[in-house]
């Protein structure tokens, strides 16, 4: 009795050590799972607010009239800071740069979220500008996602 | 007579030249109105865009807040199981078009999603538990556009 006792305790021990860290492999899988999509949420929940803070600025280039006059002052005079600071107004989370500006209405944005540092490049041209975005056409996203 | 005739002439012809002049002075001139029909444009890329992103953020916000949600993608992104994976994913991106790039399998799993947007704009999306194979920031998670 003693004997066949001493036969299983052996493999049984094993068995429960095998499945603890069996078990354990697994748990810390998910969690490492759940951390990497805790910090993926953080990203793309920046990307969301930036784009939809850059879908809003763009949308008033359209509507408000006072907001496009503005636009085009600044764009026209060649005053980046100034266009900076009109697309600013609609971008409480999102900082906004003016990557280039050209004579005649020709330029290029970036609507960047600060934390993950990820990037929406927009371009505009006017009709009569010689160059056109890089699409071909008049207004072209860009986006630069770290 | 002749010289009044003429001053008649000149009458009509003075103000059509004028205006023809103003038109094709304007016409080479930017005005408010272009900057509106640039963001017209815009607006549709905008749009576009915006969408696409708020289906990614959904399946990413729905992963990290929903453990049974979290537990059967865990589940079938470790069996391999690309159907199941795509069936989890289309729950959350629904107008955008997405396609598994890349499953593999180690001991771990490595996913890539292609991401469609309407208008044809590409994003990549990977996901990887492996500690070796890492994604192309050579992070766990990366999105990133492809065209």
């Amino acid at each position: 009795m003693k004997n066949l006792t001493g036969h299983l305790l052996f493999p049984t021990l094993i068995l429960i050590a095998l499945f603890a860290f069996v078990t354990n492999a697994s748990t810390a899988e998910i969690d490492d799972f759940k951390n990497i999509v805790r910090s993926a949420a953080q990203s793309t929940a920046g990307l969301k607010r930036c784009s939809d803070e850059m879908d809003r600025a763009v949308n008033s280039m359209v509507s408000d009239t006072t907001f496009a006059t503005g636009i085009f002052k600044a764009a026209t005079s060649g005053n980046t800071s100034a266009l900076q600071s009109i697309y600013a107004q609609k971008t409480p989370s999102c900082s906004v740069q003016v990557s280039s500006l050209e004579k005649d209405f020709g330029f290029r944005l970036s609507f960047g979220d600060p934390t993950t540092g990820n990037h929406f490049f927009i371009c505009f041209v006017s009709r009569n500008h010689p160059v056109k975005c890089p699409d071909g056409t008049r207004a072209d996203i860009e986006i630069t996602i770290k | 007579m002749e010289c009044i005739s003429r001053k008649f002439r000149l009458l009509f012809i003075l103000p059509l030249l004028l205006t023809g002049i103003h038109f094709a002075w304007s016409g080479t001139q930017d005005t408010v109105d272009d900057v509106q029909a640039a963001g017209r444009e815009g607006t549709q890329d905008t749009a576009d865009i915006k969408v696409t992103i708020d289906e990614m953020n959904a399946f990413i916000s729905t992963l990290n807040s929903n453990p049974s949600y979290l537990a059967s993608f865990f589940d079938a992104a470790n069996k391999g199981d690309q159907a199941a994976v795509l069936n989890l994913v289309r729950q959350k991106i629904a107008i955008s078009r997405a396609s598994v790039r890349e499953l593999t399998i180690t001991h771990s799993f490595f996913l890539v999603l292609n991401v469609t947007s309407s208008k044809g704009k590409q994003f990549g999306l990977c996901i990887s538990t492996d500690k070796v194979k890492k994604c192309g920031n050579g992070k766990a998670f990366d999105i990133g556009p492809l065209n």
